[in-house]
């Protein structure tokens, strides 16, 4: 267990969902455990993130153009494309990825990974699949919450500070936002969302003896899932460019 | 709660927010039925997929595909290369006719394109589905400009090669001027001058008479005595010379008549 690769991680685990399927309850525990638990800290950051975009979008468009009017359409189209979405996925990484991270660990210093071999349970079915598969569905759950609550939170910035009407930035959105995007975002939120389990579980699984060997884990899964997600992030928007 | 109900309650919202979404995106069109149609154009102007398409202003549809058709020809042999496939709703369908006029038009703070459809007259005959109209093409702005920085090109060069004449032709412009100036100023001081003025009263009351003495001429009697020498004139005309002296010998006077 000590030398598996990453690519050994996502492979074993991948392929253990044919051979040992997939365990329904764990899975449950697993959505809950990672997406539900996660929507207070992923609702009240983003929006707090959608209130800057909008107003910092004004004063910067007040600044060149004297004009804040194409404030709601820019930033409705930059919420559903990247704001919702990444900012979500970074605080999963921080709170999930380091849970995930600090639990594996755990238990591959304590011998339980080893354990669960000798019982003749798959540890990668038993530990990483039901995290990954949680993570997929979690990932498209809170991407759609995520756009939403940013969405009623710009429209309640734009209407408060910006003194436009509702109609205006509903018309604005139809506009610029197009229904691609949110198909998009909700898939760029599960390739981020599987990615924070499977680093996580790879630096769990590779968690050297002692309570260093833990904090190690957890800080590297941490930075490696942010900037994973944030490289996978510029792939993504490139890739779909070509869609538009 | 247990873990069931929270995952199925994040599953309500997550579905809450894609019924939120798809309703204001409005992009599936379960709600209305369309009729489609094809608008034939040479120049779309930047006109895309899934602009607007509007009826008397108001949005009906959109546009559903454009699509290149080389060598396509209108029934009076006009070559049209582009198709642009709309759809409209099937309520606002009766208001299209074969008169109907399909132009391409810009709104809104970033100038987006859309296809305004004119309404025909009701007594012409309904569109039928999937017809291929002809469209009026946006004009060109940057044809213009490139056409306008030509005939300026051509413009300066006729001034350079005629300088002397083009010289000669403002300085005869700038005596015109002086002569019309000087015109307008006589004109100004006859209005102003008591002898003028006095003339020009004299004319108006000439005038007024002449008006009264012409409306007394076309009065009963004066039009009855003009026939009666009309009729004199014309028997005159009819006697000889002979008639006339024995007529005058007759009464006694002795004349030379000259006829």
């Amino acid at each position: 267990m000590l030398k598996v690769s990453f690519l050994q991680v996502v492979w074993l685990s991948l392929s253990s969902l044919f051979t040992h399927g997939l365990r329904f309850k764990e899975l449950i525990r697993q959505i809950d455990n990672l997406a539900y638990r996660s929507l207070n800290i992923v609702v009240v950051c983003v929006s707090f993130a959608a209130a800057v975009t909008i107003l910092e979008a004004s004063y910067h468009m007040k600044l060149v153009l004297h004009n804040d009017s194409l404030v709601p359409g820019f930033a409705s189209m930059l919420i559903v494309r990247e704001l919702a979405v990444v900012v979500m996925a970074l605080l999963l990484a921080a709170k999930i990825g380091a849970g995930i991270a600090a639990e594996v660990g755990q238990m591959k210093i304590s011998e339980q990974v080893d354990a669960l071999k000798l019982l003749g349970i798959n540890p990668y079915n038993y530990l990483v699949l039901p995290r990954l598969v949680a993570c997929l569905f979690g990932g498209a759950l809170l991407s759609l919450i995520s756009n939403a609550v940013c969405l009623i939170t710009a429209v309640l910035v734009t209407m408060n500070s910006l003194d436009q009407s509702l109609a205006f930035f509903m018309t604005a959105f139809r506009r610029f936002v197009l229904f691609q995007d949110l198909i998009f975002s909700v898939f760029k939120g599960m390739v981020f969302c599987a990615v924070i389990p499977l680093v996580s579980c790879y630096y769990g699984l590779i968690c050297e003896p002692g309570a260093n060997g833990v904090g190690r884990a957890t800080t590297k899964s941490v930075v490696s899932s942010s900037i994973a997600i944030i490289v996978l992030d510029f792939l993504l928007t490139l890739t779909f460019s070509f869609f538009y | 709660m247990n873990s069931q109900s929270k995952v199925a309650l994040l599953f309500l919202f997550a579905g809450a927010s894609v019924v939120v979404f798809v309703s204001l995106l409005g992009k599936f069109d379960i709600l209305g039925d369309y009729k489609r149609m094809v608008v034939a154009y040479n120049f779309v102007g930047g006109l895309e997929q899934g602009s607007h398409v509007r009826l008397m202003g108001v949005k009906v549809g959109k546009v559903e595909k454009v699509e290149f058709k080389p060598g396509y020809k209108t029934a009076n042999g006009e070559e049209v290369n582009l198709h642009i496939h709309i759809k409209v709703l099937e309520k606002a369908w009766p208001v299209i006719r074969e008169d109907s006029e399909y132009y391409i038009n810009m709104a809104g703070i970033i100038g987006e394109k859309y296809l305004e459809i004119s309404p025909g007259r009701s007594s012409a005959p309904m569109l039928k589905p999937g017809t291929i109209v002809r469209g009026m093409d946006p004009p060109r702005v940057d044809q213009l400009i490139s056409q306008g920085y030509a005939l300026a090109g051509k413009i300066l060069s006729v001034v350079e090669d005629n300088e002397g004449s083009v010289t000669s032709t403002i300085g005869s412009i700038s005596d015109l001027v002086k002569s019309l100036n000087k015109v307008l100023a006589t004109i100004d001081q006859m209005t102003t001058d008591k002898q003028y003025r006095d003339l020009v009263g004299k004319i108006n009351l000439l005038s007024r008479e002449m008006t009264t003495l012409l409306k007394d001429a076309n009065k009963g009697d004066i039009r009855s005595m003009l026939r009666s020498m009309q009729f004199l004139l014309g028997k005159l005309e009819k006697i000889d010379e002979k008639q006339i002296r024995d007529f005058l010998q007759e009464e006694g006077i002795k004349a030379r008549v000259t006829l």
